[in-house]
């Protein structure tokens, strides 16, 4: 079961092993690891934001801030953004990650 | 520059993104979207230990609450611990009509944990869902004159502009008693309008569903409340099965936001009309 509604479809396995194996101090990779759970995050709200319709945001968002975990939101999003956005966060997701691999080199 | 302050940076250009989309930017104001603050209210309501192994494969820091000392005093089970635990991974996720074996096992669950006798289908009757989505119903009239000024709680919720479907609690006021006022309290709604042979058996069914006795529980919290069957519906067309007085709902900890939650609604084998109405606190 996911925490937040969309956990199923992120992998952050890679860039876990990536910041964990790193040679920064333990009290950065703790911050760094926030940091990546608030970019995928901050991410996959705002494409959902861009497929829903602008009247639809505030239901979106009352909805995730009172279940974040609710399976209903899938089925919310699939009636109103895309009937394949399970694909698409998937995607979307593998985006944002690929951009922090990138940010973890530099 | 450092792969933290690159991070940093592209938390920062998202965030601004985001801002863009005038609802969300209200919401992200209140910092309650960000995505430790989510982990954390969906932690608090969903942790139990049939969660802990999906806890861990987020990758992520976890919230506090599931440190080890969480852990430990999630052993120090209540009665809703308990329930939210055992019912979690048993529990379709889905409106539902039990199965027989689906059913026993879940009785079987309940008065373990509660010691309230439970029935799928009792008396050779059965509604069409076990498992369904509650909704939040207003306050009933409960004698004529009743206004919602007259009601204790949860005034928020309005009262319904018709009667419930057995009519009025008490004939008067004067004749109002306490019994009426916690069936009004404690009421719950079903789709007796929909079952199969109601309009065949009309006068037979709907003696035997008035007043009806049921135990609510919300499967996600372990939180179970002691109802009774005050009025039919909800319609069809509104994706719900059941639903529950203002302060059924609050109980449940389903009032807020789109208060709507999927439920075990079960017959309580109470011929002796000893279980009390309300929520179940303590294990009879």
């Amino acid at each position: 079961m996911s925490i937040i509604f969309y956990d199923h479809l992120v992998d952050k396995t890679e860039v876990i092993l990536l910041i964990e194996n790193s040679n920064q101090l333990e009290n950065h990779k703790g911050k760094m690891k926030q940091l990546v759970d608030d970019i995928i995050h901050q991410g996959l709200i705002e494409y959902i934001l861009q497929k829903l319709h602008p009247h639809q945001h505030h239901t979106f968002l009352s909805r995730l801030e009172n279940a974040p975990y609710d399976p209903e939101l899938i089925s919310y999003l699939k009636d109103h953004a895309s009937v394949d956005i399970e694909g698409e966060l998937q995607r979307e997701a593998e985006k944002l990650i690929r951009e922090i691999k990138k940010d973890l080199s530099t | 520059m450092n792969a933290l302050s690159a991070l940093q940076k592209r938390s920062d250009f998202l965030n601004k993104k985001l801002g863009k989309h005038k609802a969300a930017k209200k919401f992200f104001t209140k910092t309650s979207l960000l995505a430790y603050n989510l982990r954390e209210k969906s932690t608090r309501l969903l942790a139990g230990a049939g969660l802990t192994g999906a806890l861990l494969m987020s990758g992520v820091n976890l919230p506090a609450l599931l440190t080890p000392s969480h852990a430990e005093s999630v052993k120090s089970a209540s009665v809703s611990e308990t329930l939210k635990n055992s019912l979690g991974p048993i529990t379709p996720h889905t409106p539902t009509k039990l199965e027989d074996g689906e059913a026993k096992i879940i009785e079987d669950v309940i008065l373990a944990s509660t010691g309230l006798p439970t029935k799928a289908t009792l008396d050779g009757q059965q509604l069409n869902h076990q498992v369904g989505y509650i909704g939040y119903e207003q306050h009933l009239r409960r004698y004529p004159g009743d206004t919602l000024l007259d009601h204790d709680d949860e005034q928020i919720a309005g009262i319904a502009p018709g009667l419930g479907a057995w009519g009025y609690f008490a004939r008067s006021q004067s004749q109002f008693t306490t019994q009426d006022y916690l069936r009004e309290k404690w009421y719950s709604v079903a789709q007796t309008l929909y079952l199969p042979n109601w309009n065949q058996d009309f006068v037979k069914l709907r003696d035997w569903y008035k007043y009806r006795k049921i135990l609510v529980v919300n499967p996600v919290n372990g939180t179970a409340v002691v109802t009774v069957l005050g009025d039919a519906g909800p319609a069809h067309w509104t994706g719900k099965q059941f639903g529950g007085s203002p302060e059924v709902m609050k109980a449940l900890n389903l009032h807020l936001g789109p208060r709507k939650g999927l439920v075990l609604f079960l017959f309580l084998d109470d011929p002796d009309n000893q279980i009390p109405l309300g929520p179940v606190t303590t294990k009879i």
